[in-house]
This record gives structure tokens, C-alpha cells and sequence, in this order.
């Protein structure tokens, strides 16, 4: 496996959290099986490199956590949106959007004739 | 998808965030343990074995014990903003607390920052003078290098003086010793050419004067110390003042010239402004080199002020024992003639900035003790305010402790708020010490040109901070922590009115610094009224001239304008008519040689027929030049012969005039007038004057050789005129003023100044520290009864139960009065034991302040201590009559 472009991958990855916790109070497990869902497991994620982003995320105070028992009974971490988190996700959107239309841009460009 | 999705408060809760660090390290086992666990589940669920699900999940994962790693480091760093963000947030709240706290105690607060403020204020004004005197007075690199070379004739009893030109140009060439030497001589000039005549000050020096100092121009250049020697003398170097005062900042200046004394100078350039040394120099000008310095001639007198940068890696001693062997050599090489063996020279090597502060340094070493003095007194007493205030809310604070707040909340709480209370008197401190800086500038020893200096700079402010914290440790720690140590029990049943261990140990506390305030405030007594009474003593000892109504200047004939005797002599005698003609005027005298002033002049003579037997050293007297009725004009009594007369002129038998001291000592069975004497210049004695004090009224008297100045006009080309007058100062100085310019446009009076003012700025410093002193001991004594009257008040409180038992046992209010007093002076007693003990010991600092009274003098420790215990008995009376008028039934009910 070639490793990703980091800086692209953690700016990324940060996005995708904040967009998946958004839908609701998940734990660290629960946010990566929502990405490869929602992909269809197109997108290959280091899967331990989640959980630092995760606690930065929260250091931040995008995030809060909070110990608690999934449905199986067991203990689990769990993570929600703060409304900080979600004012902040609101930006990273524009970013990314700003970002893809600036490289569609080139991608589908004509060549110089 | 398994996970607790909804709201937050469905989820069941595990447990608490956040926690100690093993419990962060536990908790992120935990989650990453929780994920791996879930993949194996879910590919197992997928039909691999238990083995291959594990090992795919690793794979998936990646380095677990880095990422475990990050995490933590993530949380350690949470959890440290986590705890300095509760951390100040608490000190916030605690600070808050004691400024609420403080407002709604506006009298303690009052006292306590009063207190503070007033101990602070002292201690950085004291501070600031030592920094500007004694630690930096000039902002030189290097001052530790730099030493200052004095000679001693122990044989003529004269001490610490300047060196002659042929000593320093010898020590010039000393380069094994010295970095750079240089050696200069101050003197008064007369600038003319633009506007009024001005008399203005210049240094003249020798060798390396800018290389010791390290100048640096500000503008132009720097001469040579080759100037001296190679005919290209006639420059100088502006001093910055002088360039901005007097040139007006006009860059133009360099390359122009200015007249001297009617002698063309070439202006080289302008010292950079920091660079003020001597202190009076307006400019600095090369001194010429003749060839008779070199020779025995140059040894003769000793003007010059050599000041050398030793070479590093010599010291003090090694530099002495340099020097000795130096002199050795000189004494070999020119003999008797220029070292009298008789005379005992002797070359010594003082530090440079020990020089500068010279009659300051003791005062200040003694203000500075006293100064510590004070700041104890304020810390004792505003802990026993403290203590005697913790006493009363010791019922809030064990309420805050039985509630649950540990001792750490508690003590920190009451160290924030001697915090508050510390910068509170800190801030307000610093604004006494800047009043009391500007008072120091403006008083009478401001004489002391270093003392206008003074100002409030950054390593002043420095102190003062460090002062306050100091401050705030001394006077609040013990009381914190001993309120830290509440017992809700003891509380509980002192708030009954019973005697507690912690009762007991609180007041035994109180006591002990009732006795340090009163022992520290009796030195404090004693030592400024040992001072006192030295000033008045001076001020009441006799000069031996009459100073009031007696006004005087100097002024000085340029030797280019008033070439020959006869010049002189007609400007001196037209001037003295002159002056005699005003109104108010009772009598005109003229001299070179005034007390009290910097005309001084002084050298060996011998007595005819009376040769010094080989082997006994020199006699020596001063050496004065009086005209017009210098005597009479300074109140000086004839005691035998006569008193100069215009008859004694140019051309008739020279006549000398001697005081009593001199007479004393060399005629002291026989009739002096009509004995020959000759110090360079032979004269018959015809009359015996009264002794006069020189420059310092503790001095000893010392002999003095008057002569006429009619007889040698030529002598001196500067004197001071004397007049008695009943005019007011400033009008009989107007007159004065416009009497010499009628004479001589081009002539500029200066140093104009009363008698009376010139001795009393002779006592300036020691008036600053009686002054100063005496500001002290009366805080001290205040303090001291503000002490003794607060714990009194206290203990009669804590006995009230006690005070009303004894009445109703048949105590009169009387026994209730004078048991209160027994313990007020019991107290006061041990206080005033203690500082006789402490003074008896350390009150021979004082020595050099003293005049005419012994350090240890009985009536002054007397009636300091009667002072003090009446202080004492005052203090405690208030209480006792309190204490007196408890009502014995009120007093058992409240229990």
C-alpha cells in the first residue's frame, strides 16, 4: 500500500469525521464502518490513524466525548458534534467544494491550442 | 451500524472525563482495544477464523503503539491547557474574593495598604539613591577596573590627596599596571564673545582622559592625549549640556572657536550626553606638558585627580604593593628636596566609585540598615493585623473547611489576598518613593550633584517589586498557613470564649512581633536622636566668624586683560570703594582663601631662627590673601597686634597676620608678633586673628598664614568679594552684580551665595540623614504604637470571660486597668531590652554621623526609652479602660 498524501489525508479525514458525526453520537468503530459504507469501500483509511484525529478533534472542542454502552452491552467512546464542531464544518465544506471546483477546473480544461 | 446513536442523555454513562494520567492511558487501551475487538467480530461474522480475523484487523489498523502514542500525547496536552485554565481561573475568583473582601473593610484595608505603602515608598527611595551612588553612578563599561591613585604625607597629617603632574605622567608609563591612566585638575573659566560674560567650569586633563572613560563623541571628535604634548593644546571637548544650554545643539560648532580667559579654543567635538563626569565640566581641554613636570619641580604640589583602569587580573592588594615600590623609586630618584623622609609620602589605590560617593557611602550604608528596619516593622505589624483579623473569621473559615474545601483552597485564598493587599501597597508605595526622590533632588544635599541624579529607572522599579513580594512573604505567610490549619472543633469552642491551643499560639505570635516592632523601633529612636543632637551641636558650635548678614562671590581677572600688578591692584582697589559707597553696605572684604568655599590654598614655611630639626616633618599652614576689612566684614576677632591697614602696600615691609591654631602650635609660651616667617615669601607677623572652620565644622582647626593682598596682587587670580549687609539676599546680590559690571563689562560674578547658606550646605548631607532619619522613627513609633495598642485590644477582647469573672469575684476597675497596662508594659519592656542589646551592638555604624557624642551616650538611650515606654503605656490605655468598664454580668452571660 503506497502511503497517502498525508496533508491532503488529515485535512480529509478531519472533513469526513465532522460530516459523519453530524448525522449523530457515534463511536470511533461506528464513524469508520459509516465512511466505508458511504464509499462503498472505495476509500482505503488507515484505519488507527482515525483516533488521533479524533482526540485532536475534541481538543479543539469540535467534538465532545463521552464514555458510554453500545447496544451489545460493551463499553464504548463515544463522539458528538459540538455546535463549535459545527460551525467549523460548515467552513471545511465551502473549503472542500472551493478546493474540487478549482482542480475540476484544470482536470477539464482544454488544451492550449 | 452498532453504536448509541439519538440524543446525548440516552446514553448510559461509563465513566467520568477527565482523570489522572494512568486513567487517559487506560482510557485509550480501551477505545483502541474496543475497536480492533469490534473488526475481529465482524470479519470472524464474515467466516474467517479466529486467527486470520485477527491478523487482518491488525493490518488494518497499523502500528498500533504509534498511534496509541499520538493519542496520548493529544490528551496530554488537553489536559495540561485543562488544568492551567482551572488553575487561574481559581486565582481569578480568589483575587476577586479579596478585592470585595477588602472593600467592605475600608479601615483594615486602609491601614494595612497605608502601612505597606509607606514602608515600600521609603525603601525605593533609599534604593534609588544607593543605585545612583553607590552601584551605578556612571555609566561607564567597566567601573570595577577603574581606581582612583591618592597620595598621603602622614608626617603633615594629610591625607587622601591629589596627585602632582609628575607622579601621574610617571604612572602614565606604568602600562604593566594600567589599561589607560589619565589625570585632570577642574578650573573655573571666563567664556566671553557671545552675549553676557559667563563663568563656566572645565576640566583640564592629562594622558588618556577619554580612553579611561570610555567617551565616545557625539558629534565631531575626541582630542588626543598627544595634545598635551605636541603644542596642539588650544582645543577642547563640549560637554552635551553644556552643547545644548549654551551652544544651542548647533552641529556648526565643531571646527569654531570659543574664547577662554581671552585665549582662543578650537572646538573638536561633543561628548556623547550619557558621559558626565567630573559632574560640573561643561568641557574637557588638554592639559600642556612642560618639561619641568618631568623633573623634581613637577612634584612639588599635588592638584591633579589621577584616575587609572588596572589591567585585568590585578587585584587591589597586588596594585597597593605596586604602587609602594613605585613611590620607593621616586623617593631614590629626587630625593629629600621633593620627598621629605620626614613627610612619610605614601601612594595609594582606592576604588573608583568608593571616590565618587566619598562623605555619602556611610550615610547611605546607615539609611539603608534603617530603611530594612522600617519594612520589618510595617511586615510585623500589618501579620499581627492579619492574625488578630484571621482571628475573626475563623468562624468562616472553618464553616468553608467543614464544608468540605481542603487546607490548600484556604491557605492559597488568604495568600491571594495578602497578594492583593501587597500590590495594593506596592502601587501606592511607589508613588511615595517618587515623591520622596523629588524632595531628596530638592534639598540641601543636593550639593551632592549625584543626588539631583536620581531617578526611578527600571532596575528601581525592579526592587520595588521584588520589595512588595518580599513584603507580602514576611507579613502573610505565617498568618495564611496558620489559618490554613482551621479545627472546626477548636473554632467551635474558642467562639464560646474559651482559651484554645490555637488562642494561645496566636497570641504568643502577637507578642512576639509587638516586641520585634518595639525593639526595632528604639534603634531606630536612639540613632536618629544621636544624629539630631550631633547636628545641633554643629549648628550651635562657633566657626569662629559671624556668618549672618554676611553675603559673598567670587569673580576672577583674566590674566590676558590684567597683565601686571598694577592692573590688578587698581580693579581691586576701585571695586572694594565701590562696594563700600552702597547703601546698607557696613563693611567690604575681599580674599583668596574664603571659608566654606573652594578657595584654598596651602603649603609649608618656616619660622626664622627656628630651623626643622632633621628628621620632623615640615610645618604647614594655609596660605590666605585678604584686602579691603576682610576681618572686621567676617566677624573675625583681633585677639593681638594689629589687622592689616593701608599702609601695609606694594613696595613696604610684607606683613603676615596668624590665627590662634597656628599660634597655639608653634608659639605656644611667647609673644608671636614681630617673629619672622616664610612660606615662599618672608614677612614680619604683626597681629593673631581667631581660628575659623575651613569646610567642615567637626574639623579640627588648622593653622592659617593671612597676608595682605595689596602687598602681592599678583598672587591669585581668583578671590572673593565679602560684604555685610542687612539687605535682603537678592537684592544686595543685584547691587553687588551691577557694581562689578559698572567696573568691568566682561567680568562675570558667579558663586554668589550668603555665609550662612555656605554652612549650612556644609552640614547638607548630614542634615539629609537626620532628616530622613527622623521620618523614620516617627513611622517606627507610630507603627510601633499602632502594634502594641492592636494586640492589646485583642487580648483584652479573647478575656473578656476572665475580666468579667475576676469583677465578679470583687475586682475594682482599677486592678482591671492596671492589669491590662502590667501586660502592655511587660511587653513594651522586652522590646525596649532587646533594642538596648541590639543597639549597644550595632551603633558603632553610626560613628562617622556623630560629632561630640558617644554612640553609646546614656541620656540619648534614656530618654529613647523613656520616649518609647510612654509610647507603650498610651498605647495600652484605650484597651484598658475598656477592659475596666466590662460589664461582669453581660460579660458571663455570653457564653
Amino acid at each position: 500500500m503506497r502511503p497517502p498524501d498525508l496533508d491532503l489525508l488529515r485535512g480529509t479525514l478531519d472533513l469526513l469525521i465532522l460530516k459523519t458525526l453530524s448525522w449523530g453520537t457515534m463511536h470511533g468503530l461506528a464513524v469508520l464502518r459509516w465512511i466505508e459504507q458511504a464509499t462503498g469501500d472505495r476509500l482505503q483509511i488507515e484505519e488507527g490513524a482515525l483516533y488521533p484525529a479524533l482526540h485532536r478533534l475534541e481538543q479543539r472542542g469540535w467534538l465532545e466525548a463521552e464514555w458510554g454502552y453500545t447496544d451489545k452491552n460493551r463499553k464504548a467512546k463515544f463522539y458528538r458534534l459540538t455546535p463549535a464542531g459545527r460551525r467549523q464544518l460548515t467552513v471545511e465544506l465551502s473549503k472542500w467544494a472551493r478546493y474540487t471546483e478549482a482542480v475540476d477546473l484544470v482536470l477539464t480544461a482544454e488544451g492550449a491550442r | 451500524v452498532s453504536g448509541a446513536r439519538g440524543s446525548w442523555p440516552g446514553l448510559r454513562r461509563a465513566f467520568r472525563l477527565p482523570g489522572n494520567r494512568e486513567r487517559m492511558r487506560h482510557e485509550v487501551n480501551e477505545e483502541l482495544r474496543f475497536h480492533v475487538e469490534g473488526r475481529i467480530e465482524e470479519l470472524m461474522a464474515r467466516g474467517m477464523t479466529r486467527e486470520e480475523a485477527e491478523a487482518e484487523a491488525r493490518v488494518r489498523f497499523g502500528d498500533v503503539t504509534r498511534i496509541r502514542a499520538e493519542c496520548e500525547r493529544v490528551d496530554a496536552a488537553a489536559r495540561r491547557q485543562l488544568a492551567w485554565r482551572e488553575r487561574l481561573h481559581a486565582w481569578g475568583r480568589d483575587a476577586r474574593y479579596a478585592l470585595r473582601g477588602m472593600a467592605t473593610r475600608p479601615v483594615y484595608t486602609a491601614t494595612v495598604v497605608l502601612t505597606l505603602a509607606l514602608a515600600i515608598g521609603a525603601n525605593t527611595a533609599i534604593y534609588s539613591v544607593v543605585d545612583s551612588v553607590l552601584l551605578r553612578p556612571l555609566p561607564v563599561r567597566g567601573l570595577d577596573e577603574l581606581v582612583v591613585i591618592r597620595d598621603d604625607l602622614l608626617g603633615l597629617g594629610l591625607h587622601d590627596m591629589d596627585v602632582s603632574p609628575g607622579e601621574a605622567l610617571d604612572l602614565m608609563e606604568r602600562r604593566d599596571l594600567f589599561q589607560a591612566v589619565t589625570a585632570f585638575s577642574t578650573r573655573n573659566l571666563n567664556l566671553t564673545g557671545s552675549g553676557e560674560p559667563q563663568r563656566i567650569a572645565a576640566a583640564a586633563t592629562l594622558g588618556e582622559f577619554f580612553g579611561v572613560f570610555g567617551v565616545r563623541p557625539h558629534i565631531g571628535n575626541l582630542y588626543r592625549p598627544e595634545n598635551s604634548e605636541n603644542g596642539n593644546h588650544d582645543v577642547v571637548v563640549l560637554s552635551y549640556a553644556f552643547w545644548r544650554d549654551v551652544a544651542g545643539a548647533d552641529p556648526r560648532i565643531v571646527g569654531t572657536t570659543i574664547r577662554l580667559n581671552d585665549r582662543a579654543y578650537k572646538v573638536v567635538g561633543v561628548a556623547s550626553p550619557e558621559f558626565r563626569y567630573p559632574r560640573t565640566a561643561q568641557l574637557w581641554m588638554p592639559s600642556q606638558i612642560t618639561p619641568k613636570m618631568r623633573g623634581a619641580g613637577g612634584r612639588f604640589s599635588q592638584y591633579l585627580t589621577a584616575v587609572a583602569r588596572v589591567r585585568p587580573g590585578i587585584t587591589l592588594e597586588q596594585l597597593r604593593g605596586q604602587l609602594a615600590a613605585e613611590a620607593e623609586r621616586w623617593h631614590e630618584r629626587f630625593g629629600a628636596r621633593a620627598y621629605n623622609p620626614a613627610h612619610q609620602h605614601r601612594m595609594l589605590a582606592v576604588p573608583f566609585v568608593d571616590f565618587l560617593s566619598g562623605q555619602l557611602r556611610p550615610i547611605l550604608l546607615v539609611l539603608t540598615g534603617a530603611v530594612a528596619f522600617v519594612l520589618l516593622i510595617a511586615c510585623a505589624n500589618v501579620a499581627s493585623l492579619q492574625l488578630v483579623r484571621a482571628a475573626g473569621r475563623a468562624k468562616e473559615l472553618a464553616v468553608r473547611a467543614a464544608l468540605g474545601a481542603g487546607r490548600w483552597p484556604i491557605v492559597r485564598q488568604l495568600l491571594v489576598e495578602n497578594l492583593v493587599l501587597a500590590l495594593a501597597g506596592g502601587l501606592a508605595g511607589l508613588a511615595v518613593g517618587y515623591l520622596a526622590i523629588r524632595l531628596i533632588a530638592r534639598s540641601d544635599a543636593a550639593q551632592f550633584a549625584m543626588l539631583r541624579d536620581v531617578q526611578l529607572d527600571t532596575p528601581v522599579l525592579a526592587f520595588t517589586v521584588v520589595v512588595t513580594l518580599l513584603a507580602a512573604l514576611l507579613f502573610g505567610t505565617v498568618p495564611a498557613f496558620r489559618a490554613g490549619r482551621v479545627n472546626v472543633t477548636e473554632v467551635i469552642k474558642e467562639s464560646a470564649g474559651r482559651g484554645t491551643s490555637a488562642g494561645v499560639a496566636r497570641g504568643r505570635f502577637l507578642q512576639g512581633a509587638v516586641v520585634v516592632q518595639v525593639a526595632l523601633a528604639l534603634v531606630l529612636l536612639v540613632g536618629s536622636g544621636l544624629v539630631l543632637r550631633s547636628l545641633s551641636r554643629l549648628l550651635e558650635s562657633d566657626p569662629g566668624f559671624r556668618a549672618e548678614n554676611v553675603l559673598t562671590m567670587q569673580l576672577a581677572l583674566p590674566s590676558a586683560r590684567y597683565q601686571d600688578a598694577a592692573a590688578t591692584l587698581a580693579f581691586h582697589d576701585a571695586l572694594v570703594e565701590r562696594l563700600r559707597a552702597l547703601p546698607g553696605v557696613q563693611g567690604v572684604g575681599t580674599a583668596y582663601g574664603l571659608p566654606f568655599s573652594e578657595l584654598d590654598n596651602s603649603s609649608p614655611f618656616r619660622i626664622e631662627g627656628r630651623p626643622v630639626s632633621p628628621g620632623d616633618p615640615e610645618r604647614h599652614a594655609n596660605m590666605w590673601f585678604v584686602g579691603g576689612d576682610y576681618f572686621r566684614t567676617m566677624g573675625i576677632p583681633l585677639r593681638k597686634g594689629r589687622v592689616f591697614t593701608d599702609a601695609d602696600a606694594e613696595g613696604t615691609q610684607v606683613v603676615s597676620i596668624i590665627d590662634e591654631a597656628l599660634a597655639r602650635q608653634f608659639f605656644p609660651n611667647e609673644d608671636p608678633i614681630g617673629k619672622q616667617i616664610s612660606q615662599g615669601l618672608a614677612s614680619t607677623i604683626v597681629g593673631v586673628v581667631g581660628s575659623v572652620k575651613k569646610s567642615d565644622l567637626a574639623a579640627p582647626d588648622k593653622a592659617t598664614i593671612y597676608y595682605s593682598y595689596r602687598q602681592q596682587p599678583w598672587a591669585v587670580d581668583n578671590m572673593a568679594v565679602t560684604v555685610r549687609t542687612t539687605l535682603p539676599t537678592s537684592d544686595a546680590a543685584r547691587m553687588l552684580r551691577s557694581a562689578v559690571r559698572e567696573q568691568d563689562r566682561s567680568l562675570p560674578v558667579f558663586d554668589v551665595l550668603a555665609m550662612e547658606e555656605r554652612v549650612t550646605r556644609s552640614l547638607g548631607a548630614r542634615r539629609l540623614a537626620a532628616t530622613v532619619l527622623s521620618g523614620f522613627t516617627a513611622l517606627s513609633l507610630l507603627l510601633a504604637l499602632l502594634g502594641v495598642y492592636g494586640v492589646l485590644s485583642y487580648s483584652t477582647t479573647q478575656r473578656t470571660h476572665e475580666i468579667g469573672i475576676r469583677m465578679a469575684l470583687g475586682a475594682k476597675p482599677g486592678d482591671v486597668v492596671a492589669m491590662v497596662l502590667r501586660s502592655g508594659v511587660m511587653l513594651a519592656g522586652a522590646g525596649l531590652a532587646i533594642g538596648t542589646l541590639a543597639f549597644v551592638s550595632l551603633g558603632r555604624v553610626l560613628s562617622s554621623l556623630l560629632y561630640g557624642i558617644s554612640p553609646r551616650d546614656p541620656a540619648t538611650l534614656t530618654g529613647s526609652i523613656v520616649l518609647l515606654a510612654a509610647v507603650a503605656l498610651l498605647a495600652s490605655y484605650l484597651p484598658a479602660r475598656r477592659a475596666a468598664r466590662v460589664d461582669p454580668v453581660e460579660a458571663l452571660r455570653a457564653e
